[in-house]
């Protein structure tokens, strides 16, 4: 499905912060990485997600490389992220914002997301961080990618909405056979995915 | 989302921002379209004094010319109005008839035999005499006295209302002993069809000195044929020639040096008995403060252009680069650079749209507004320089001789407008501007990788 095939990625020369990882992620299968703050979790979802390139080594969806299939391809066609601050079109409205890249009724996921009709058609600076967050979710789901890349999706929900939506994007990759990256601190999130991945030194860890 | 809706949505929800770049632009584009319109209205002006006040060349005969030898007949002005650029040709020559049996304007010699004679300026035609060329007389009824015409005159209106004549109607002139100083000599009377009223713009001042023959109010302009009959009958002549000299106009004022220098060098012409006296003083005292202001536009439409380009570039500059969160989500979305770019594109265009409207909308106005000052000035420039070289002690004909007054009276009956062209370069100017600016400030961002564009802004 998607695969990081030796991949290093360095801020500063000679101090990678990813360091020659390998590791392949199913579809119909979720996942957690964990690690400490700063250990590159973000990076490699940024790898995964063609928002950035590594310095070395590939990233590959379906057995092909990226770099082949083209970044904006990769963008559009396979990923959907789920941002830790959201990344929301200040100046659309959160229905606005789910239907950007899909001609979709975006109202059926925002309603999945626990978003009211009329909070759908409010401008998204008049929701609170929780909705945004929803909002950035709905947008994820509406997607029609196989993957989804969630970074920190549930930072800002309380703890239920929390538990709720990460058995929402469980039940996504499950029922829709699509691959959930899920990076995140939280045990629930841990306890609720098929497979944890600990990240420390630039290492990837599986854990069973 | 489509392209459209994006952009519409980005125009439609951020007001402030729209509009306060919509005022931007429209101030831009006014400035540059009033200096357009005014660069026009210039241009047209300048084309419009070489057409009206287009020059001419009078031929005329030298202080040492008895009129015995060199005379100035049809045959040498044929040759002369053959040369390239002369556009036509009109002899003159000025006779004196007595009028008993009408009424002039009164002069000096009010009351006696002497008051009854007015001034008969034959021509081949009425219209090129300087007085009709610059518009100081203008006929208001009627029409022009032709080469074809025999018996035929243009009087003034004052003339014709004093004796309650109307184009069609008759009056009689002799050659009699009043003019010809001979009472054994017998009276010729010619009688004279008014074939055109004229009325007089710009005369001259009347004292009580003036007689009646130097008032404008008293010209009769004739055909040709009527003025050598009478010098035939006067004088003897048989073969007709243009006591005063022949006027040749010209197509283009700025050509008349060139002109008069193909004049001098013809062969045939004994220029000891003639003189070629120049005239385009009217079109060079209008031209020069015209030339000044056309100068003056242009510049104001290369600043105002030159201006307007770098500013709105830094100001899509900014306001594109203040967007740079929204590329990185637009990028990271998936959403291809070109279709950001066309994005932003749309968006400014729709703007610059609207800007464009009001701009043309008020240039017209503001333009008339400007032009009007414009002129003002340029004719007050012309006439400070027209009263320089004023000679009060000239020859009637040579008083009325019309300078840039007229030339500019002309010129500011043209009316400013928006021309298809302005709008055209307008549009294609701003188009092209929006584009390179718009591109050269997303293409930075576009380069970078969204992870770097996002982390930036985060």
């Amino acid at each position: 499905m998607i695969e990081v095939r030796n991949v290093s990625y360095e801020y500063i020369k000679n101090s990678p912060v990813l360091d020659d990882i390998s590791m392949t992620f199913e579809r119909g299968k979720t996942y957690a990485i964990f690690g400490p703050s700063g250990c590159g979790k973000t990076t490699l979802l940024s790898l995964l997600g063609a928002l950035d390139a590594p310095t070395s080594g590939a990233v590959l969806f379906d057995g092909k490389d990226i770099a082949q299939i083209g970044d904006e391809n990769h963008r559009k066609d396979n990923v959907a992220f789920i941002f830790q601050n959201y990344n929301l079109i200040e100046y659309m409205t959160a229905a606005e914002n789910v239907s950007l890249t899909e001609k979709i009724d975006p109202l059926p996921y925002l309603l999945q997301v626990g978003l009211t009709e009329d909070e759908a058609k409010r401008p998204v600076l008049k929701l609170s961080g929780g909705q945004q967050q929803r909002v950035a979710i709905a947008r994820a789901l509406a997607s029609d990618a196989p993957v989804i890349l969630a970074d920190e999706p549930t930072g800002n929900l309380d703890e239920d909405t929390a538990a709720e939506i990460t058995k929402l994007l469980c039940d996504v990759a499950h029922e829709n056979n699509k691959c959930v990256i899920i990076v995140s601190h939280s045990a629930a999130v841990a306890e609720a995915v098929d497979q944890v991945v600990r990240l420390s030194h630039g290492k990837l860890q599986e854990e069973v | 989302m489509s392209i459209f809706k994006r952009a519409w949505t980005y125009v439609s929800r951020t007001r402030k921002k729209t509009a306060s770049l919509c005022a931007m632009m429209c101030v831009m584009l006014l400035l540059s379209l009033v200096g357009i319109m005014l660069h026009g209205v210039c241009m047209d002006a300048s084309q419009n004094l070489k057409e009206v006040l287009g020059g001419y060349v009078r031929l005329t005969y030298s202080a040492s010319n008895d009129r015995e030898e060199s005379v100035l007949d049809e045959a040498l002005a044929a040759q002369i109005a053959a040369l390239d650029g002369v556009a036509d040709y009109s002899g003159i020559s000025t006779y004196y008839l007595s009028a008993p049996d009408v009424q002039l304007v009164a002069g000096s010699f009010a009351g006696q035999p002497q008051g009854q004679v007015p001034r008969f300026v034959g021509c081949d035609k009425s219209a090129l005499h300087e007085n009709f060329i610059y518009n100081s007389f203008e006929v208001i009824e009627g029409r022009h006295i032709t080469s074809a015409d025999e018996h035929c005159a243009v009087v003034s209106d004052v003339f014709a209302n004093l004796n309650g004549f109307t184009v069609g109607d008759r009056f009689e002139a002799c050659l009699d002993s009043v003019i010809t100083q001979d009472e054994a000599m017998p009276e010729e009377v010619y009688s004279l069809e008014i074939v055109g009223i004229y009325t007089i713009h710009e005369g001259w001042e009347i004292t009580p000195m003036t007689p009646e023959r130097d008032i404008a109010e008293n010209f009769i302009f004739t055909d040709m044929q009527t003025a050598d009959a009478v010098l035939l009958a006067e004088h003897g002549v048989e073969k007709p020639f243009y006591r005063q000299g022949v006027i040749f106009t010209l197509n283009d004022a700025e050509r008349l040096p060139e002109i008069a220098r193909s004049m001098q060098n013809m062969d045939g012409i004994d220029w000891e008995n003639f003189e070629l006296v120049v005239n385009d003083k009217a079109y060079r005292d209008s031209a020069a403060s015209l030339q000044m202001l056309e100068k003056l536009s242009l510049l104001l439409v290369i600043i105002t252009f030159s201006l307007s380009g770098i500013l709105l570039a830094l100001v899509l500059t900014l306001w594109i680069r203040e967007r740079r969160h929204e590329i990185g989500i637009l990028m990271s979305l998936g959403i291809s650079k070109v279709s950001i770019w066309k994005q932003f594109l749309l968006e400014t265009a729709i703007i610059a749209l609207v800007a464009m409207v009001v701009a043309m909308t008020l240039s017209v106005p503001c333009s008339r507004m400007l032009s009007e000052k414009a002129f003002d000035v340029a004719e007050t420039m012309a006439q400070s320089q027209a009263e320089e070289v004023h000679d009060p002690m000239a020859d009637v004909m040579e008083k009325l001789n019309p300078t840039a007054d007229a030339a500019v009276d002309v010129v500011q009956k043209d009316d400013v407008h928006l021309t298809f062209a302005a709008c055209i370069t307008i549009v294609l100017c701003t188009a092209g501007i929006i584009t390179i600016s718009v591109t050269l400030s997303a293409v930075p961002m576009f380069r970078m990788k969204p992870k770097e564009i996002l982390s930036d802004v985060n």
